[in-house]
């Protein structure tokens, strides 16, 4: 726990709010732009080309691909505003991992709108003039194109392959360009799309809902940018747990209005020349508080080594917190809690929120003993819930059995596993080992709860 | 990644009026909305018409340029002629069957007022073909073009465009004479697309190219 270091009484920080939004209304949003985007479309005649010359068969198709596209885009940008509507219900890693989905989607639509394009345009006159008039002839084509090339780029950039190859900084500042690239791209929408160029209502219903998703983006991820830039945290203490383990504490006055639960994250950046433009994710480690946000930090790479070599009294940006992965999920059944490594740092905040009822059991698995950080803490918190800690120490070949999370070693530990909440943070191949492991153990799918490696 | 995580703080069960009445009402703004949209025209046509004998109303209201062409009958096929040349005269085609040894005398009694001397190889003064219609999204363009005895394009008039609609009406009116110019100006089917008229450049394109197409 957080030295108290205020005359303030520390009182725990309050639950952020429940998300109004359902599934239902997530689904009904999407089919509604669908069918607006479609019903355009469609009104306009989209279907009539069908029946005609190839020509028009492929201008049908690319007009139908183009809108979709913009369409998925627009999707895209609305999971990257983070608006606590979405964040509160999905969590920001499912936000990012649909995020990029639809970027995938939206780049596969763009490459078969250029095909039908050029496929259109290239009778009569041949493919060269087609290629020519749609990347210049045509008046915003050249705009167009190359914001065509930008967004093309950045998707690339994001597959993993390219992504494992660039470094943050480069990665990042190319997907910012994705900003001009639509941009430019959005121009021939408007003049040479005949959806939009040629029916007014058409036309004000898509720029509207443009400005709508841009001043979103403004409000709401900019807006939560500027509000963590003017409260500041800043570095109380620094403590060593284990090799390469610092927790590190942030305090601020600014605390007191916070809304923070176990189990989440915060995407920090330190004030400090060279590092304050880059944020990011590590988990809370205990129960946040007025006294102070801990987080428990494993020098994985640069930015996270960084953090572990960070001052007392640094200045640092916490936003946040955002993830849906909370110890509510327990409730009043009795829970599991599966570490690996630094994933340590959540359970324990997880192990704070819970109630004896709960009778908590730890798997604590770690490659060393060097790296084992707060067993000490674990303890002292199992024994107030009734409950017990099993460690797994030393690498893989070393261990008694092959598997430590197949289902019979589960249930052989734990009887009543069946029964239980399982909730896992550690490396993903972990997890997916616990998560299958449960799974064949009886635990039905929806008590079975991970936290994606953030640290 | 996750599944099956729980939101913060638990939602209650939402009641089934809460889970449908956001899709139904959104369905119905759509349906709604995509309704008020301009509506394409219906009811449409084959791909082609028959290119050697086009049917052309005169009252019509589809002609853009004025032309004396276009409100004459479309020049008959010119196998009633026993001359060698297949130069007809411009429209007023059936007198030509009066004199059938000096096809081209009779073109310049009953031709419009600027029509130049017939010898003079530059004059637009050849045949007269209309296009196939071409069908596209908002309608068909059908034109109509003339050539020079030297076979060149020299005229080019539009005899249907879409005019059931506003917008179509503001988009062709603007858009077809400049590409009527830049075909005689090019004398081929090498035209640029006008902003916002891409549909109708596409049908306009595909027409004339059909048309030159069927020349020697």
């Amino acid at each position: 726990m957080p030295q108290r270091t205020s005359r303030m009484p520390i009182r725990r920080l309050r639950s952020p709010g429940t998300s109004l939004i359902r599934d239902t209304d997530v689904g009904a949003v999407i089919g509604f732009l669908t069918l607006v985007v479609v019903g355009i479309w469609w009104h306009h005649g989209g279907m009539i080309g069908f029946g005609n010359s190839i020509v028009t068969k492929m201008t049908a198709l690319d007009q139908v691909t183009g809108l979709l596209c913009s369409e998925a885009g627009l999707l895209g940008l609305i999971l990257v505003t983070r608006t606590p509507l979405l964040e509160r219900k999905y969590g920001l890693d499912r936000l990012l991992n649909w995020h990029r989905i639809l970027g995938v989607a939206m780049s596969l639509l763009l490459i078969l709108h250029i095909v039908f394009s050029v496929w259109a345009w290239s009778t009569p006159g041949g493919v060269f003039n087609a290629v020519k008039s749609l990347t210049g002839g045509e008046s915003y084509m050249a705009l167009t194109a190359v914001g065509t090339l930008i967004v093309l780029l950045v998707t690339l950039s994001s597959l993993k392959w390219f992504r494992n190859q660039l470094s943050y900084e480069m990665w990042y500042f190319v997907h910012l360009t994705v900003y001009v690239g639509l941009a430019m791209s959005f121009s021939h929408q408007i003049v040479l799309g005949s959806d939009f160029a040629t029916d007014k209502l058409a036309r004000w219903f898509w720029v509207g809902i443009h400005i709508v998703i841009i001043l979103w983006i403004i409000w709401s991820r900019w807006g939560s940018l500027v509000k963590a830039c003017t409260r500041p945290l800043h570095v109380a203490s620094v403590t060593h747990e284990a090799q390469g383990v610092t927790s590190v504490v942030l305090q601020g006055s600014h605390l007191q209005q916070h809304r923070a639960q176990a189990g989440q994250f915060y995407l920090l950046r330190q004030v400090v020349r060279g590092r304050w433009w880059r944020a990011n994710p590590f988990s809370l480690s205990s129960v946040p508080t007025t006294a102070g946000l801990r987080f428990t930090i494993k020098a994985r790479g640069e930015a996270s080594e960084a953090m572990t070599r960070i001052r007392v009294g640094t200045k640092v940006i916490a936003e946040g917190p955002y993830g849906v992965c909370t110890p509510d999920a327990v409730g009043e059944k009795k829970a599991l809690l599966v570490a690996g490594g630094v994933g340590i740092g959540p359970i324990v905040s997880y192990l704070e929120h819970l109630t004896p009822s709960s009778e908590p059991i730890v798997l604590y698995r770690a490659h060393s003993n060097k790296e084992v950080s707060h067993l000490e803490e674990i303890e002292a918190l199992v024994k107030e819930r009734n409950g017990r800690v099993h460690t797994l120490i030393g690498p893989r070949a070393k261990l008694k059995v092959a598997d430590p999370f197949s289902p019979k070693v589960l249930l052989k530990l734990i009887p009543d596993l069946a029964d239980r909440v399982v909730m896992v943070a550690g490396p993903e191949s972990m997890v997916k080992a616990v998560q299958r492991g449960s799974k064949a153990a009886g635990v039905p799918s929806e008590n079975i709860h991970a936290e994606r490696a953030w640290w | 990644m996750s599944q099956n995580r729980p939101p913060i703080g638990r939602q209650s069960k939402p009641t089934f009026a809460r889970q449908v009445m956001p899709a139904v009402v959104l369905t119905a703004v759509g349906v709604g909305f995509v309704s008020m949209l301009d509506g394409a025209t219906t009811g449409s046509v084959g791909l082609t018409a028959v290119a050697t004998n086009p049917i052309v109303d005169p009252n019509a209201p589809t002609t853009i340029v004025a032309d004396p062409n276009t409100t004459a009958p479309a020049a008959q096929p010119t196998n009633t002629t026993l001359a060698p040349t297949p130069v007809q005269g411009n429209s007023a085609a059936p007198v030509a069957t009066a004199a059938p040894a000096a096809p081209a005398t009779a073109a310049p009694i009953t031709a419009a007022p600027v029509t130049a001397a017939p010898s003079n190889p530059g004059a637009c003064d050849g045949d007269v073909v209309a296009s196939p219609s071409a069908q596209f999204r908002y309608g068909v363009i059908q034109l109509q073009t003339q050539f020079t005895t030297a076979n060149v394009l020299c005229n080019v008039t539009v005899l249907q465009f879409p005019n059931d609609r506003r917008t179509s009406v503001q988009i062709n009116n603007y858009a077809l004479p400049i590409y009527n110019q830049e075909a005689v100006q090019n004398h081929s089917a090498k035209i640029r697309a006008v902003s916002g008229a891409t549909y109708s450049w596409q049908a306009y394109v595909a027409a004339l190219q059909a048309v030159l197409d069927s020349r020697p």
